[in-house]
């Protein structure tokens, strides 16, 4: 595999589509009381081309640290998720902010956006210089 | 003949207290967003921002009237 995978690849992915599931389950939407940003990383095994995610610690009511992901030998990271758990319906942005956008050009892979409005794509189409490079984002 | 008087501009920390009260309403905790505001052709732009290095997300963005304090638009990132 020399190929990184798109964000298009990655949505379509069972195991990240059910990351993405639950992190939006746990996020509590429904509660103003509770809702908060959940996410993790994406990563995939160079050798086998398997896809897994590990989840990062839960975000605020408006935002979350996914600065530092963990590494995993044999795999690096292509792509990360979280959530935006506030209803669109009462003003909020379902779509990535200004830290987002700026954060995933920094980092070098999709971000993947849960809302309730869907799921939105900010950085890049996939990640930064393919597979080459360190474990965890790209240079 | 009188000469025109332009209206007084609201000073800066009534336009954050004004930005301030519906922040608090919507958002759990202000503590962790940092304000900056501006003065432009349309009104006050006061915009919160995460100031915990490393985390990404948003804050309220408002743009306020000058002269009377109306909130113009507002915007809740996340």
């Amino acid at each position: 595999m020399t190929a990184a995978p798109t964000a298009t690849e990655l949505l379509s992915h069972p195991v990240v589509r059910a990351a993405i599931d639950s992190a939006w389950a746990d996020s509590k939407a429904d509660d103003p009381a509770a809702r908060h940003e959940e996410g993790g990383w994406i990563y995939l095994e160079l050798a086998s081309g398997v896809i897994t995610v590990e989840r990062a610690a839960t975000g605020e009511q408006q935002d979350i640290d996914l600065f530092n992901p963990p590494t995993r030998a044999g795999c690096v990271i292509v792509g990360k998720f979280h959530t935006h758990p506030n209803p669109s319906d009462k003003g909020w942005k379902p779509g990535p902010s200004t830290s987002d956008v700026q954060y995933d050009e920094m980092h070098g892979v999709p971000d993947l956006i849960r809302s309730d409005q869907g799921v939105h794509v900010s950085g890049p189409e996939s990640r930064r210089g393919g597979l080459s490079g360190p474990p965890g984002y790209p240079e | 003949m009188s000469a025109a008087v332009a209206a007084p501009l609201l000073p800066c920390d009534e336009v954050l207290r004004i930005a301030q009260a519906d922040a608090q309403r919507v958002y759990r905790d202000l503590t962790n967003l940092a304000i900056t505001l501006r003065l432009e052709s349309d009104g006050w732009h006061v915009e919160y921002n995460p100031s915990r290095p490393g985390w990404q997300g948003g804050g309220p963005y408002y743009v306020i009237d000058p002269v009377d304090g109306t909130i113009i638009s507002k915007t809740y990132y996340q």
